[in-house]
């Protein structure tokens, strides 16, 4: 982990915490580490700062020193390591023909650590007889990836289904990283419309897990999906139902019964588990 | 029968002598040779796989020369102190240094489209190379031969 930093930060950040989830690298202020000590989630600030020659020396490293082969992801603001951190970058955003061509002059880099919690889905696979379509919700950072990932390799491990991981950005898989389930696969890096649309034509799943909903082009997939036969299990960021159901295009997939159940999680836990008619009852 | 055995021997040892001496070109030539196919493969490469610089350099190709140069270029990329040392066979002048290390350097700086234009830039200047390298060694390389095997002729009459 971390093999693009220097082995001085990464002391200083792997000491600084007993479970780290992020680090935030921004030129010429202190690094801030958000982890676990034991007992709560917090974050601190280590006595170590780079300016912007080393912040474009990680940059490097993190690329390989191929800025060709990670250029569709840095256009999307992230490039995922090697060993499956996600790193944002913040920089200036370089536009051509009203198009995104690269980011230059990075001045920040966010590092988050991808998390294996085996058995996190269990609370609700008990709950289960079959296999069911899912959307799972909650603000940023409360474990939605880490569940989702769970759930996959329980619904292949469990149900014996086949389930096919459309991994955008690496985060579920991290390059096989994570067991993922004796009957799953991965596409990565490919976008949703081609990982729903191809993988079901090409792969036959059973069921198909997403993460991060974010527009329309998202529901179609899912929709299409749901339309074949294929179950999903996807995941959206929202506070809670209410707050979800104020989206458009998702609110438009959950009227039409696209999912089963919606789960809430709240600080890495199910908080709730809602059924057709708790949604029904507020549309 | 003594001084023919030695004249001769005189002979052979001053014709390779001569090869020798002139042979760099020849190595000139395979290394450079070398690199225009390594140049080749990482646009094949950007065209279709994309892989990363650092497993690109794992190229294998039959000059050992060229293979030490990729792997400390390799070592220098991977390690994370900047002034490590590139190696450079001892028969490179300064101005082949200086473009090797100029080349290595402007690798995966840029997008796809700015990479496969270095990269053709490269392919006219490495053929540029190859060919003035060819001259001279078309020029010089069979001149040493005969320039051993005569000095070794004259010894060899002397001799005897």
């Amino acid at each position: 982990m971390l093999d693009f930093l220097s082995n001085r930060l990464k002391t200083e950040i792997f000491s600084s915490f007993a479970t780290i989830y992020e680090v935030r690298i921004r030129a010429d202020k202190p690094i801030t580490v958000k982890g676990c000590d034991g007992i709560r989630v917090y974050s601190k600030q280590l006595n170590c700062k780079i300016d912007r020659r080393e912040l474009d020396q990680i940059f490097m490293r993190l690329c390989n020193h191929s800025i060709f082969s990670v250029e569709s992801s840095l256009k999307q603001g992230f490039i995922t390591s090697k060993y499956g951190e996600r790193v944002g970058v913040c920089g200036e955003v370089v536009i051509s023909d009203r198009s995104v061509v690269s980011i230059k002059n990075f001045t920040s880099l966010c590092i988050r650590f991808p998390n294996c919690a085996y058995g996190c889905s269990d609370p609700l696979i008990k709950t289960l007889q079959n296999a069911v379509s899912c959307l799972v919700i909650s603000p940023p950072f409360h474990g939605k990836t880490t569940f989702i990932r769970d759930l996959g390799r329980a619904y292949s491990d469990n149900f014996g289904l086949n389930v096919l991981f459309v991994d955008e950005r690496d985060e579920l898989g991290c390059n096989g990283s994570f067991n993922l389930g004796k009957s799953s696969d991965v596409i990565r890096f490919a976008n949703k419309e081609f990982g729903f649309y191809n993988g079901i034509r090409a792969y036959n799943p059973d069921v198909i897990i997403t993460d991060e909903i974010m527009d329309a082009t998202d529901c179609k997939s899912i929709e299409f999906a749901k339309s074949s036969g294929v179950m999903v299990v996807a995941s959206a960021h929202a506070k809670n139902l209410e707050n979800l159901l104020k989206k458009k295009d998702l609110s438009s997939i959950i009227k039409n019964n696209t999912f089963d159940i919606i789960v809430l999680l709240n600080k890495f836990k199910i908080e709730k588990i809602y059924k057709e008619r708790d949604w029904l009852n507020l549309f | 029968m003594v001084k023919f055995i030695l004249g001769l021997i005189t002979v052979v040892t001053c014709t390779l002598i001569g090869k020798k001496i002139t042979s760099k070109y020849l190595y000139e030539l395979s290394f450079f040779e070398c690199l225009l196919r390594f140049n080749l493969h990482l646009k094949q490469n950007l065209k279709f796989k994309r892989d990363s610089l650092i497993e690109l350099l794992d190229y294998k190709c039959n000059n050992e020369d060229f293979c030490t140069v990729l792997s400390s270029f390799k070592l220098s990329k991977s390690s994370m102190q900047s002034n490590s040392e590139l190696y450079f066979p001892s028969w490179t002048s300064i101005e082949d240094r200086q473009f090797l290390v100029d080349y290595f350097n402007s690798l995966g700086t840029g997008n796809s489209d700015s990479e496969i234009e270095n990269l053709n830039l490269y392919d006219e200047l490495i053929n540029e190379k190859l060919c003035k390298i060819s001259d001279k060694s078309s020029k010089y390389s069979n001149m040493g031969q005969k320039l051993g095997f005569s000095f070794g002729m004259a010894i060899f009459i002397i001799i005897i």
